[in-house]
């Protein structure tokens, strides 16, 4: 059995952006205090066959395949966080269920490809995005992109939220526009990029890591170093393992097939903020030409 | 000695990406990455050939002789061998 056919169950329904659409609908209710046999998951998150349970503090969110999702707020202090979990972990939770597999990236797009970029909370992935945008590559997604990996060939990405989450300062560097407070405790507001790309499916083209360094420098990764980076774990990473039951081989097929068919680089950027039009500058080179 | 390396199936999982091949242990997780001479040499153990035979094999390939090569062939194969991939026929 291929890696290829591993991964059907979205496709045995048709088109995954219209699954999504469907699938991510939440409306607020009371939630029981047990699930699958065992108390709701408190600060962490649990799959059943069909269902994904997040608990995290004052909200528990609740999935079942086919019926949407079932929120509760327990603490009306942390009421306004559930957009936030509603459009990363549960959203990722879902994805995961489904067998699309979540990379914790943001996105643009260039002439119909989608090219990524990652790294760690707070690596600055939101602003250079939205640095980009700004420069007529419009945004695919923000913090989560969904793979789809049930048909052979390029591998195709499904939209993702658009809406920015930015910190304070980063608006003196990009334009995009303010709007309410997305997570308080980072200091982070939604925000709307300069452009947004249209509905669709599209294959995805780069990866780029960003990691913080004394001078902006954009280095490719050969084949070996691509799977080796694309081991990393991340929590997206780790939800799909035990969402798919993933033993060692079928992941290291999957982060094979992501290495051969994605082109990799490590963009090193200063803190300092007047070298950030250096960094846009040369995350835009690579999307143009593919060359570092 | 010239002894016969065999590679342990069970050991590794393999996959090739564009010109090298990146070999995952499964005992521990670990990935190796195999290119060029190493790359000609793991693919040459076949459980039949010896140390010897692939040396020369190699040699010839590149034009070299077998005993410049011998050297660095053995020990990459000590190097596998002590990675867990291979054993003695």
């Amino acid at each position: 059995m291929g890696i290829d056919s591993l991964f059907s169950r979205e496709l045995a329904d048709g088109d995954p952006i219209a699954l999504m659409a469907r699938e991510t609908v939440a409306h607020e209710a009371a939630l029981p205090a047990e699930v699958g046999g065992d108390p709701f998951p408190e600060g962490g998150w649990r799959f059943g066959p069909d269902w994904f349970a997040l608990g995290v503090p004052g909200l528990r969110f609740f999935y079942m395949q086919g019926e949407g999702v079932v929120w509760q707020c327990l603490d009306e202090a942390f009421r306004p966080d559930a957009p936030l979990y509603l459009s990363g972990s549960v959203y990722a939770g879902i994805a995961s269920l489904w067998g699309l597999l979540p990379l914790h990236v943001s996105a643009v797009l260039h002439e119909g490809r989608v090219h990524a970029f990652g790294g760690p909370a707070g690596a600055g992935k939101s602003t250079l995005v939205a640095a980009l945008a700004d420069k007529g590559f419009p945004v695919v997604a923000d913090d989560t992109l969904l793979l789809v990996l049930s048909e052979s060939g390029p591998l195709h990405c499904l939209p993702g939220h658009k809406r920015l989450k930015l910190s304070r300062d980063a608006f003196s560097l990009v334009f995009a526009a303010r709007e309410e407070v997305a997570d308080e405790e980072r200091d982070k507001f939604y925000a709307v990029p300069a452009q947004m790309a249209p509905e669709g499916l599209y294959p995805l083209t780069s990866i780029t890591l960003l990691e913080a360094g004394p001078q902006p420098h954009l280095a490719r990764l050969g084949s070996g170093q691509r799977l080796a980076r694309l081991r990393d774990d991340h929590y997206t990473t780790q939800m799909f393992d035990q969402a798919q039951q993933m033993t060692p081989e079928r992941r290291f097929a999957l982060q094979a097939r992501l290495a051969r068919n994605v082109d990799m680089a490590v963009l090193t950027r200063p803190i300092d903020p007047q070298l950030f039009p250096t960094t846009v500058a040369m995350a835009s080179d690579y999307i143009r030409t593919g060359r570092a | 000695m010239d002894q016969t390396p065999r590679k342990i199936a069970d050991s590794f999982v393999e996959t090739e990406i564009d010109d090298e091949v990146v070999v995952l242990r499964l005992a521990d997780g670990d990935i190796f990455s195999l290119v060029g001479t190493s790359l000609e040499v793991w693919k040459s153990i076949d459980g039949q050939k010896s140390t010897a035979d692939i040396a020369a094999e190699l040699s010839k390939l590149h034009d070299a002789t077998a005993d410049t090569v011998a050297d660095d062939v053995a020990g990459f194969i000590a190097e596998l061998k002590d990675a867990g991939f291979v054993d003695w026929a």
